[in-house]
């Protein structure tokens, strides 16, 4: 008897143990509001924190968080969790034991960014963030995905996984510090001269863009074109989108994508051909499908190719790899011939958000900092420290945010971008998951256009009910 | 006074629970006697905590949906809404079945993970058995060519994935060596990893190549097990050497063999770290294996951590019939053996 007691109290100690061990802080509250603003209110000794993943905005955020300490003497301290999953990981547990930092940055505008934003883990800014805050920010940014958007509203309700139904339209969670493009191409100036090209002409059509890569191919021995292509969203989104999107136009290409016309349209099928012939042709790098984002970068730095696909932020990587940015022709994706628009306009997309979470111990300072953080005076700093370019509106001064990145603003014309008011966003997972291993099957020789472009519209025409029918026009 | 009284009773209490059963026997004796279970306590305690907590963690989520935003937690028990919620065996259905492109994929995976719990234990065990037999008779060389068989095991796992991707590149030294040799037609132009039908057996090679030493050393463990008079006595017996293998030392070695072979399915299910270094499931998704989809939903970009937690429950039921299979196979000769 007094055995059995023995052995059930020290089960019960070990039951303790493990309960003890296992205790959590209670739940805080769902949907937490901003609090008042207290500008200038930096009193004594707060330290907020910041987390992101990107170890190369660091010296940027670092640079923008000693400026804000000399000008209201609170002190933000940033942390990179490096990569991608080991930040989402550490996001997921801190979330658990209630250790969030202060300001927590994010990508902009995919499902988890929103299921962040309706669990509460952001706390909502919407009526801080006031006209004349909205105003720093590029169009295409804030305004178009750091609000809660009536299509993604409309999206989220029709689906019954989605995870973040009590999100209102309009209400915004953070702002975004970083952005820029895709849908550009960077040309090695060098090796087209060697071929025999004009090395300050960019091709106007798909085909001329066709034409040059195999001349180099021809004249120099060096691959035509490279980009990360083991990552299967890479070809899908800067090389595919783009050419859709021009060859078919806007409208044509959101009725495409939102389940209203067919990818087996002649404008889609001849971006399918186009891709079908980059492999067929051979004019990818060696080893294409073995090399992610950051080696292209350093294929392309190395003068290994003729061209490689990025956007904005590609510059950064192919001149720390060793390129002049003098030896640097940059284009958006030219469009094909006959194509419905004759240009790509590039527009602005915000990449990374940053909030304040509801663990904030100082949430009004950490408002602060988002303002500061996002100012023109702090974002010109972390473009020129980063070489990133900003969501803020910047002078296209090179005094002010360096060679490069000034001809990148000057670029950009967010108000012509078709991207920026296209609607086919969020895209469905279905025809994603079909489409980027299909365009990687090309170079492997698996499949031809007219296979996978029957491939990628099965899959949707059956995806678009898991989401509540096809996704209508915009207004 | 009522208070000293309870205060004494209680005392009596604990007295008798701490002191023996049997009049005289102490609190040290007993634990004394029962001292295994005091040994193994530290263990078991970190399994429940870290282990079994977790396990039953995993399952229990596997039944939610859930992005690890919002509070869940199984004690106390809290599924915080709109973030999480109760989703039944729909996380299943999603990926065995009802969600085509999720199901398609994880059956792809499926199948990449079962040519590999095929070829990579066989070829391990062949190998390994093979180079053992080599070197327990290598006499005074083995401690040399031990230390080098474990220099795969000793490598970092990024070294061995920056260098056999280096050898696999279109220009690397497996298709230079092969143009050399005369044989480019057996080369891979477009690299060994960026071939659609070449990137998995690509694959293999590495994970046969970094199982192969510790079944070495296991086996050559379990040579020197094996009694040499059976050896003498099947030679006067004029057995050669293949019978001497095939009679002797592979039924002898079966119980080393059953270990080994758990341990290289067990991997070859549940191993995606080459996968997601390598190939990131490409060209196309030929490496894809379900431990890579498992990463992707409990880490990467498809964060759903309820299909992830589901999906490693359909791995451990395959991994757990599997294992009972082998032990079945295995058991009647390595009890036969004992007898």
């Amino acid at each position: 008897m007094k055995q059995k007691i023995f052995y059930t109290l020290s089960l019960l100690l070990v039951l303790v143990i493990i309960l003890s061990a296992c205790a959590q802080a209670p739940a805080a509250p769902a949907a937490t509001q901003a609090p008042a603003t207290n500008e200038g209110s930096g009193e004594a000794a707060v330290e907020l924190t910041m987390w992101t993943w990107k170890v190369n905005h660091v010296p940027g955020l670092e640079a923008v968080a000693r400026e804000f300490e000399a000008q209201t003497g609170i002190k933000v301290a940033v942390t990179a969790v490096s990569p991608d999953d080991a930040y989402r990981t550490k996001l997921v547990t801190s979330a658990q034991s209630g250790d969030l930092p202060d300001i927590m940055s994010y990508w902009t505008g995919g499902d988890d960014y929103w299921e962040k934003a309706g669990s509460g883990v952001l706390i909502d800014i919407t009526d801080k963030v006031d006209d004349q805050w909205k105003n720093v920010f590029i169009p295409g940014t804030f305004d178009k995905t750091s609000v809660f958007s009536q299509a993604r509203y409309d999206t989220c309700q029709k689906d019954p996984k989605c995870l973040y139904k009590d999100v209102q339209v309009g209400h915004a969670y953070s702002v975004p510090y970083f952005g820029g493009s895709a849908y550009m191409v960077y040309a090695s100036k060098p090796l087209m001269e060697q071929a025999g090209l004009d090395p300050d002409k960019a091709p106007a059509t798909a085909e001329e863009w066709l034409d040059m890569m195999k001349a180099i191919k021809e004249k120099t021995g060096v691959a035509g074109l490279v980009t990360g292509v083991q990552n299967p969203d890479v070809s899908a989104r800067w090389l595919f989108n783009p050419l859709l999107m021009t060859s078919c136009g806007q409208e044509k290409y959101d009725a495409i994508y939102g389940g209203r016309d067919t990818f087996e349209d002649p404008c889609a099928m001849r971006v399918f051909n186009f891709m079908y012939q980059l492999a067929q042709e051979d004019l990818w790098t060696a080893d294409i499908l073995a090399t992610d984002i950051g080696p292209s970068e350093a294929v392309m730095g190395s003068g290994k190719a003729g061209f490689i696909i990025g956007g904005t932020y590609t510059l950064s990587g192919i001149i720390a790899n060793g390129m002049k940015p003098d030896d640097v022709l940059a284009f958006g994706v030219p469009p094909l011939k006959d194509s419905a628009l004759d240009h790509l306009s590039l527009g602005m997309d915000a990449f990374i958000e940053a909030g304040i979470t509801r663990d904030s111990q100082h949430p009004e300072e950490a408002l602060q900092f988002l303002k500061f953080l996002t100012s023109p005076e702090a974002a010109a700093l972390f473009a020129k420290t980063v070489g990133d370019v900003p969501a803020t509106k910047l002078d296209a001064d090179p005094a002010k945010v360096g060679d490069a990145m000034a001809g990148l603003v000057a670029v950009l014309n967010p108000a012509d971008a078709p991207f920026g008011k296209s609607n086919a966003e969020p895209y469905i997972d279905e025809i994603f998951n079909v489409l980027r291993p299909g365009l990687q099957a090309f170079i492997t020789g698996e499949t031809t256009p007219e296979e996978l472009a029957k491939d990628v519209q099965a899959a949707s025409e059956a995806g678009w009910p898991n989401h509540g029918g096809p996704k209508p026009a915009a207004d | 006074m009522a208070n000293s009284a309870t205060t004494s009773r209680l005392s009596q209490t604990m007295a008798n629970l701490l002191t023996a059963t049997r009049p005289g026997q102490t609190v040290w004796k007993r634990l004394k006697k029962n001292s295994g279970f005091l040994f193994v306590a530290p263990a078991v305690l970190i399994f429940l905590v870290f282990g079994l907590y977790t396990i039953i963690y995993s399952f229990v989520l596997s039944f939610f949906r859930w992005k690890g935003s919002s509070i869940f937690s199984l004690f106390p028990p809290v599924c915080e809404a709109p973030g999480c919620a109760f989703w039944g065996l729909q996380n299943y259905k999603d990926f065995l079945y009802e969600d085509k492109g999720v199901a398609k994929l994880f059956w792809m995976a499926m199948e990449n993970n079962l040519v590999v719990a095929l070829v990579v234990p066989a070829a391990t065990v062949l190998i390994s058995l093979l180079i053992a037999i080599a070197l327990n008779r290598a006499g005074r060389a083995v401690p040399l060519f031990r230390t080098i068989m474990m220099l795969p095991m000793v490598t970092s796992g990024i070294a061995v994935y920056f260098a056999w991707s280096s050898i696999y590149l279109s220009d690397g030294p497996l298709n230079a060596m092969l143009n050399a040799a005369g044989l480019g037609f057996l080369s891979a132009p477009h690299g060994w990893l960026g071939t659609a039908n070449l990137a998995l057996p690509a694959l293999m090679v590495v994970m046969i190549w970094s199982s192969v030493p510790l079944a070495v050393i296991l086996y050559m463990a379990g040579l020197q097990t094996i009694d040499q008079e059976l050896y003498e006595a099947a030679t006067i017996d004029g057995a050669n050497s293949w019978h001497m293998l095939w009679y002797i030392t592979w039924p002898l070695l079966r119980p080393v063999t059953f270990i080994i072979l758990i341990f290289a399915i067990n991997n070859a299910f549940q191993g995606f770290d080459l996968p997601l270094l390598m190939t990131k499931g490409g060209p196309a998704n030929h490496t894809q294996v379900v431990g890579l989809r498992i990463f992707s939903f409990g880490f990467g970009d498809d964060l759903q951590l309820g299909i992830a937690s589901a999906m490693g429950w359909v791995l451990f039921l395959l991994v757990f019939v599997l294992s009972l299979i082998n032990l079945r196979l295995f058991r009647p000769a390595t009890e036969e053996t004992r007898e």
